[in-house]
C-alpha cells in the first residue's frame, strides 16, 4: 500500500513537474516570438524626407514617405539651427505614413532658430510596437531620421 | 526549446539578410535627369533614363522652385503615378501642366523611387510657365570670378538694338572669398551690353572691361575677374579668465585651493581684410606659467581643439585647473598667470595657412583667511 502511495507521489511530482516546465516554456516560446516580431518590424522600418522647405510663418513644411514595410506614426518633427541642440518638445501623433512609398505626407514642423541652415529631426514608431496610451514604449525601435535644410526663414 | 531558439534567429536572420538586399538595390539606382521640350512650344518635358543596374520605379515626382523651395503645385508633388524603367530605358514624363502659365523662375524636378532615394535635375529657367530657350537658341555665359565674400553682385544684358535675352538680371551674394560663379542667359542673335554691379555700384575695372559690349553669336562669353585676394592672417588673441578670481588661504603650506582657468581663443576681424575660417589645430599647456609671491602648479588641462572659428568669433579652448598653495607671503599675495605666445595653433579653412596666439595673462588674488571651504567664492 505505501509503495502504490509512493508511487503515486512520485507521479503526481513529475506531472506538476511537467506542467510547471511547459507553461515556464510557452511563457518564454511567446516573449521571444514577441521579442523577434519587434526585431523584424524594426528591420523593415524605413522614412525618408521627400521634401521640406520654409513657410513663412515660423514653420517648415516636410513631406514625409516610407519605403518599408509597416506604416509609421510620426511622434515627433522639429526644425532648428545646424549646429545648435535641437530644442525638447513632448511626443505627440502627427500623422501616420503609409508604408511601401504609397503617399508623401506632409507634416508642418516648427522651426527654431534664424538659420541660414537648417535641420529637419523626425521621430517616428512603426504602427504595431505603437501604444498610445504610452508613445514612449518602444522607443528603442522607433527611428529618427535627419535631413539638411538651407536658407533664411522668410 | 533549442530548436525553436533557432528558428527565430533564423527567421531574423532571413529578414536582415532580406533588408541589406533591399539597401544594396537601392543604392543601386542610378537616374539622370534632363529636359526635354514637348509638343507644344516650350513645354517642359522631363526625360528620365535609368542609368543603373536594377529596375527603378518612379512614384512621384516633384517641381520645386527654386527661389522659395517650395513645390508647384503648392499642395503637394506634381504626379504620383508609377511608371518602372528597366535598365538602360529613358522615359519622358509631361510636367508642364504643374507650372503655373504665370510663372517665371528658375526650377528644379526632383524624382522619387519606390525604394526612397530622390533625383533631382539641373535648375532650369521658366518664363511664363514655358521653356524660353525656343525664343532664344543662344546661350551668353557669364562669369564673376573672385567675388569679395559678404558683397552683392548683379549682372545686367542689355540688347543694343534689337533683340532679346532672358533672364536679363542675375544676382549672388558671395558667401566666400574669391568665390566664383557662372551665369547661363538665353539670347536671340545680336548685341548686347553686360554690366556688373558690386552692391549695386558698377565695378570699375578698366576701359571697355565693364560694361563689356558682346555679339552674339560671335561671342558668347563674358568673365569678369574681379582680382584674386591673398587671405590675411592676423594672430589669434587669447584671453584667460580664472575663476574665482580670488582665494583665501592660511599661511601655512598645506592649505591649498584650486582655480579653474579658462582659455578664450578669437579670430580677430580686419575690417577691410580678406580672411578666412580658422580651425583650431592644438593648445599647448605647457606653456601657461606662474609668477608672484604665490606657489602654483598646474593639475590638468581639459582642450577642445577641432573648434572653428569665423572672423569676430571667440570659443573657449580649455579649461585648466590650477592649485595656489599657501606658504610664501603668509597667506596674502597675487598669482600672474601667463601663456606664452604661440600657446593656441590654428589652421585656416582655404589657405591651409598656420595661425598662432599671441601672449596673455590674468591675476588671482590671495588672502589670509580660508580653512574648510575658504577661498571658494571670492570675487571675480
Amino acid at each position: 500500500m505505501s509503495e502504490v502511495i509512493l508511487i503515486s507521489v512520485v507521479i503526481a511530482l513529475g506531472v506538476f513537474l511537467l506542467l510547471l516546465g511547459y507553461s515556464w516554456s510557452s511563457a518564454e516560446f511567446h516573449r521571444s516570438t514577441e521579442q523577434t516580431n519587434r526585431e523584424v518590424v524594426r528591420q523593415w522600418s524605413l522614412l525618408t524626407v521627400e521634401h521640406a522647405h520654409l513657410s513663412g510663418d515660423g514653420t517648415a513644411e516636410v513631406w514625409l514617405s516610407n519605403p518599408g514595410r509597416y506604416q509609421l506614426v510620426v511622434l515627433r518633427c522639429v526644425v532648428y539651427q545646424a549646429g545648435s541642440n535641437p530644442p525638447s518638445t513632448p511626443y505627440r501623433e502627427l500623422t501616420r505614413v503609409p508604408p511601401e512609398m504609397r503617399e508623401a505626407k506632409r507634416v508642418d514642423c516648427e522651426v527654431t532658430g534664424s538659420g541660414p541652415n537648417y535641420v529637419v529631426e523626425v521621430f517616428a514608431m512603426p504602427e504595431p510596437l505603437y501604444d498610445p496610451h504610452n508613445p514612449t514604449d518602444n522607443a528603442q525601435y522607433g527611428l529618427l531620421i535627419r535631413y539638411p535644410l538651407g536658407g533664411e526663414v522668410p | 526549446m533549442l530548436i525553436f531558439t533557432q528558428s527565430l534567429y533564423s527567421l531574423l536572420s532571413s529578414e536582415v539578410g532580406s533588408r541589406r538586399n533591399f539597401d544594396v538595390d537601392r543604392y543601386s539606382e542610378r537616374l539622370k535627369i534632363r529636359i526635354g521640350v514637348g509638343d507644344q512650344p516650350g513645354e517642359p518635358l522631363l526625360l528620365v533614363e535609368n542609368s543603373g543596374p536594377i529596375s527603378v520605379k518612379v512614384v512621384r515626382v516633384w517641381v520645386i522652385e527654386n527661389r522659395t523651395g517650395a513645390p508647384l503645385p503648392a499642395d503637394g508633388p506634381c504626379l504620383a503615378d508609377q511608371i518602372t524603367i528597366d535598365p538602360g530605358q529613358e522615359i519622358s514624363i509631361e510636367v508642364g501642366h504643374c507650372i503655373p502659365d504665370d510663372f517665371t523662375g528658375f526650377v528644379l524636378f526632383k524624382v522619387v523611387t519606390s525604394r526612397g532615394r530622390a533625383f533631382t535635375s539641373d535648375l532650369v529657367y521658366i518664363r511664363e510657365g514655358r521653356l524660353p530657350s525656343f525664343a532664344f537658341p543662344h546661350t551668353l555665359t557669364v562669369s564673376i570670378v573672385n567675388m569679395r565674400r559678404g558683397r552683392t553682385y548683379t549682372v545686367t544684358v542689355e540688347p543694343v538694338n534689337s533683340g532679346d535675352a532672358e533672364p536679363k538680371r542675375f544676382t549672388h551674394k558671395a558667401t566666400a572669398s574669391n568665390e566664383n560663379v557662372t551665369v547661363a542667359f538665353g539670347t536671340t542673335a545680336g548685341a548686347f551690353k553686360v554690366t556688373l554691379y558690386e552692391n549695386g555700384r558698377l565695378v570699375q575695372l578698366g576701359e571697355g572691361r565693364n560694361p563689356v559690349t558682346v555679339s552674339v553669336p560671335d561671342q558668347t562669353s563674358v568673365v569678369f575677374d574681379l582680382g584674386r585676394r591673398s587671405v590675411e592672417r592676423v594672430d589669434l588673441q587669447v584671453s584667460l579668465r580664472a575663476v574665482p578670481k580670488t582665494v583665501r588661504l592660511q599661511g601655512g603650506s598645506d592649505d591649498s585651493e584650486i582655480v579653474t582657468l579658462m582659455v578664450y581663443v578669437s579670430l580677430p576681424k580686419g575690417p577691410g581684410k580678406e580672411q578666412e575660417d580658422v580651425t583650431i589645430t592644438g593648445f599647448d599647456g605647457s606653456l601657461i606659467g606662474f609668477s608672484g609671491n604665490v606657489n602654483a602648479r598646474l593639475l590638468r588641462c581639459e582642450t577642445f581643439t577641432g573648434v572653428t572659428l569665423s572672423p569676430g568669433s571667440t570659443q573657449i579652448i580649455a579649461l585648466c585647473d590650477v592649485e595656489i598653495q599657501g606658504g610664501r607671503g603668509g597667506g596674502r599675495g597675487q598669482l600672474t598667470i601667463s601663456l606664452a605666445a604661440g600657446a593656441v595653433v590654428g589652421q585656416g579653412e582655404v589657405t591651409g595657412m598656420t595661425y598662432t596666439s599671441g601672449p596673455a595673462s590674468t591675476t588671482v588674488d590671495v588672502k589670509p583667511g580660508g580653512g574648510d571651504g575658504g577661498g571658494k567664492g571670492g570675487g571675480q
